[in-house]
């Protein structure tokens, strides 16, 4: 943003004194485009999440408005807006009614320091990480609100779970991500990803068996700050009815949904910037993409921009593929889950990762050979989810349409 | 000239949400006020451009203290006060008093001697101040910390056993 | 110092649980205390789904009385409808044919996998496990769809007539049972497969909403619920009817009685009826499936448009209703949840005189508020409630 503004200023005369107000109009335009963006994403997401959800019960799943149901969100949202809002007697208004709004500043907000691809981002803050920390968290304000507001004993106890599981593990969130941070040696996202640069066994993810298991830890705890299966007990259908948003409807419901679904987005393109590369192409070094012009620059462009999305729906379709396998995990198990083994575990690999990081500087041969190694591995991984995925699909017989798949 | 249009934007933001907190009845009602008047402030210090105080700012105090803060209100379900207690009204008067008095004249002296430098508030000045001129006193709250979260175990503890 | 040793001033919280929560199958409704999340006291209020079965039953003839069993456990009627006409048979002294025992053994089987195949697809929603829940009712609706084959309705079927079963086994059934067993067993397994290994899903269940054999025989209690505490006792085998004592089956118990190993009990009880449906498929005899007693059987419809012998009996077994014997029986078999129990008394006349149904859930719903509830976690509500498979109709009659 700040890059294009610049090149505008170079390129088209503008008085000095309206130079700010340009500024600001094209920063408000970018913030509108981002907060579109993750409107747009949250709504396909739900799509997805649906026809995916409803292919792994084998059912079909909403296939009537648009071809294949791809327009189901837009009627969704319509309907959603239409429909009356309405607010409890005994609730407190003005809290009941600001709720909403909080929790998706709270996400939306984390959409302006996430890049997109190689030039593509909303602002390249020095402590980008920090920020999306800091801005989702309050959120949980947003939730603890509308849980007090409602006057109702469930959106209570969905506020109060919901408020004490992402204070939990915002810890192991944040200690996930540290790491990172000492390896690329700054906060702002792009420069963790350039940090990453040339091929692919140079992703944090590979450096060492400890970041391997911090980047399970970020994923597990991303779930719990994104309260989805299974950690989704705030809003345990089966038992609190629907949790913090029960008293909610309408477009307010709505702006938790949506808020919610852009919250998946969050949680796997900070897993991809900070563990899997981000939009670094494999093997394109940085310099290739730094100084080509004309239209392999553009070409490059687009094409980390693809690799960006697409790392980033991996992480997505894995959060949706877990939602409708797992079962939902208990109040004090959630709880043990992160006091006692996940915040040790990220606390004794970050103290090993400064001992690796200074016996074996990321320059050396052994550590390269640990990265290949280490990469080699996370392919096998990769290769042995995608036949176990492809064995159930056959399995599954006509009940699947995907014949591409099998 | 947009600086300080924002500049005076945020600080009219903070000194509603500041009054309102200490005007409003219901006491959520003001913990939600102050929320707002930590994230008018985090604003504040990123026009100052000290973003990694804004961040800080806002994740410890708006996201984890605030928080809490509602959380007790939550669990003691307080309600909104109707009266207030005259025996300590007098005592709150000269109590705030004092403290407005002291903020007008850090203000005034600020103001008058301008010998304030700029710092640079970026995460590694931040760092390098901490860990060299601070070292001291950020171990000392280190261990100060430790010692909260150990009576916070020993309180919670005492119940079960 | 002194005053740190002091527990915090805090009240417990009340909580209503139903009668209309998405837990709670069917309508009931659980008044809780909560310390926290913990459950100090509950108190369990059953009843909305009253409907007087036993008082309507006084009120209409003994063959009129079997639709309403249907309503009974509406996830297994044909189990009911067997039980209420063993009782009545029993009064009779009459023996049926035993190509209807056998009739009466495949559909009691395929009801009885119905009826733990939902309990075992709840018990998976309520811990969150939606997919396997989908899988487990597809399943079922397999085996439903047998049981529309057998007699016309999936769910309100009035199968059983007093002296045997309404008619014969449809063409080609034993083939299609068990095409259609494979397809849902399929289904079962992959449920299995989803939950029982699953970490989450152990932790959920195991040691939740534990009971003492003891405990359980003192309330009454039977069924895979009572299995699960480790007492071998099953209708089937202890007394047994119909044909059981022909059938090689064993029966799968646990030993902590929690959610967990009733789970795990449902799930090879299942496995256990297909072995009795295989083997009674096998041995099924031909003959009649209806005794050709005046008394209380219907007489063949081309009697009743042609004679007047026909007519006269067919009028009067509509409006006065059979004959059955004066006196008063206890019979009991095995349902899906436990011991189904009927005690008829009769007058003599075409109407009982009085009926009672000792309802297998209700028993369990008893230590509901003693035992189950009181230290669980509010979220260990909804399993140890899904282990239960209440079923309002039944429970409330």
């Amino acid at each position: 943003m700040e890059a294009l503004v610049q090149w505008i200023f170079a390129n088209v005369a503008i008085p000095e004194l309206f130079q700010p107000y340009v500024t600001a109009a094209i920063i408000g335009a970018g913030a509108g485009a981002i907060v579109t963006f993750a409107a747009i994403y949250a709504g396909i997401f739900i799509f997805f999440e649906r026809r995916i959800g409803a292919r792994m019960m084998s059912r079909v799943g909403p296939n009537r408005v648009g071809p294949q149901g791809v327009l189901q969100w837009l009627a969704d949202a319509v309907k959603l807006i239409i429909k009356e809002d309405i607010i409890p007697d005994s609730a407190d208004k003005p809290l009941f009614k600001l709720a909403p709004y909080l929790m998706a500043m709270g996400v939306f907000g984390g959409f302006a320091v996430l890049p997109f691809s190689h030039r593509v981002i909303g602002a390249d803050l020095n402590i980008g990480l920090l920020y999306i920390l800091a801005i989702t968290s309050i959120s949980v304000v947003g939730i603890l609100m509308s849980g007090w507001a409602s006057n109702s004993k469930w959106a209570l106890f969905g506020g109060m779970r919901s408020a004490a599981q992402i204070v939990s593990y915002e810890i192991p969130t944040a200690m996930s991500l540290l790491p990172t941070v000492l390896l690329a040696g700054t906060m702002s996202t792009q420069g963790i990803i350039r940090a990453q640069a040339g091929e692919p066994w140079n992703w944090y993810v590979f450096h060492s068996p400890m970041m391997f298991i911090l980047f399970f830890v970020y994923f597990i705890s991303a779930l719990a700050e994104g309260s989805r299966t299974p950690f989704d007990l705030p809003e345990a259908e089966s038992e609190l009815v629907s949790g913090y948003n029960t008293e909610y409807s309408g477009f307010r419901f709505a702006a938790y949904f949506l808020a919610e679904f852009a919250n998946t987005w969050i949680a796997a393109a900070v897993g991809v910037i900070a563990f899997l590369g981000g939009w670094q192409i494999p093997f394109v070094s940085l310099e290739v993409l730094e100084s080509a012009t004309g239209l392999q620059a553009v070409g490059l462009e687009l094409a980390s921009l693809v690799v960006f999305v697409l790392k980033t729906l991996v992480l997505v379709f894995l959060i949706i593929q877990l939602r409708w396998t797992l079962p939902r995990i208990r109040v004090d198990q959630m709880m043990s889950l992160c006091w006692k083994y996940l915040v040790p575990t990220v606390f004794i690999c970050t103290i090993l990762m400064l001992g690796w990081m200074i016996i074996l500087p990321w320059e050396s041969m052994l550590a390269l050979g640990i990265r290949v190694l280490m990469f080699l591995m996370g392919v096998g991984l990769l290769v042995a989810y995608v036949v176990r995925i492809r064995y159930n699909i056959v399995a599954a017989g006509d009940k699947v349409y995907a014949k591409w798949a099998v | 000239m947009l600086a300080s249009v924002l500049f005076y934007f945020g600080a009219a933001v903070l000194l509603v949400a500041a009054v309102f907190v200490i005007s409003a009845k219901s006491p959520m009602r003001s913990a939600m006020a102050l929320i707002v008047a930590l994230c008018a402030q985090a604003f504040l210090y990123v026009l100052l451009d000290a973003a990694f105080v804004a961040a800080m700012q806002v994740l410890v105090y708006a996201g984890a203290i605030m928080v809490l803060f509602t959380f007790v209100i939550m669990l003691l379900n307080m309600q909104a006060e109707h009266q207030t207690q005259r025996s300590l009204l007098s005592f709150s008067r000269l109590g705030g008093g004092i403290a407005i008095g002291y903020f007008v004249w850090r203000i005034i002296s600020s103001v008058t001697h301008a010998d304030s430098k700029p710092v640079d508030g970026s995460v590694l000045a931040i760092g390098k101040l901490l860990l060299s001129d601070y070292l001291f006193a950020f171990e000392a709250i280190s261990i100060v910390l430790l010692v909260a979260v150990i009576g916070a175990v020993v309180l919670g503890l005492k119940r079960l056993t | 110092m002194s005053d740190i040793h002091q527990a915090l001033p805090t009240q417990n919280m009340e909580l209503n649980i139903g009668p209309s929560h998405p837990a709670m199958h069917g309508t009931v409704k659980v008044s809780v205390e909560l310390d926290g999340e913990t459950i100090v006291k509950s108190n369990t209020d059953v009843g909305y789904l009253h409907r007087g079965f036993e008082k309507m039953c006084e009120n209409v003839t003994w063959a009129q009385c079997m639709p309403y069993t249907d309503r009974l456990n509406y996830v297994s009627p044909l189990i009911n409808n067997f039980a209420f006409c063993q009782a009545v048979e029993k009064l009779l002294g009459v023996e049926i044919p035993e190509r209807a025992k056998y009739i009466r053994v495949i559909a009691a089987e395929i009801s009885r996998i119905t009826d733990h195949m939902t309990c075992c697809a709840a018990m998976g929603m309520e811990v969150g496990g939606f997919t396997p829940f989908l899988y487990m009712i597809e399943g079922r609706d397999y085996l439903y769809d047998l049981v529309e084959r057998l007699s016309g309705a999936r769910i309100t079927v009035n199968y059983a007539r007093i002296g045997g079963v309404v008619h014969d086994l449809p063409e080609g059934f034993a083939e299609d049972c068990l095409a259609t067993l494979d397809k849902a067993f399929k289904l079962v397994d992959d449920g299995d497969k989803m939950l029982t290994h699953n970490r989450i899903f152990i932790d959920r269940m195991n040691g939740v909403g534990k009971i003492s054999a003891a405990d359980a025989i003192a309330y009454g209690i039977t069924g895979p619920f009572l299995r699960s505490t480790g007492v071998e006792y099953d209708v089937r085998k202890a007394h047994p009817y119909d044909v059981y004592d022909r059938m090689d089956f064993d029966i799968p118990i646990g030993d902590n009685g929690d959610c967990y190993d009733r789970w795990l009990v449902r799930l090879e009880e299942m496995r256990q009826s297909r072995r009795i449906l295989e083997q009674a498929l096998k041995q099924i005899p031909p003959g009649t499936v209806l005794l050709d007693n005046p008394h209380f059987a219907l007489p063949e419809k081309d009697q009743v448009y042609t004679r007047i012998e026909g007519l006269m009996n067919h009028f009067k077994l509509v409006i006065e209703g059979a004959r059955v014997n004066e006196g008063e029986v206890y019979s009991f078999s095995e349902g899906g949840n436990g011991e189904l129990g009927f005690y008829i008394v009769s007058d003599g006349s075409g109407q009982p005189y009085k009926m009672r149904v000792r309802s297998p859930c209700f028993a369990i719903m008893q230590a509901l508020d003693d035992i189950l509830l009181p230290g669980a976690m509010l979220s260990d509500v909804v399993p140890i409630f899904g282990s239960i498979n209440m079923i309002g109709g039944e429970c409330d009659r």
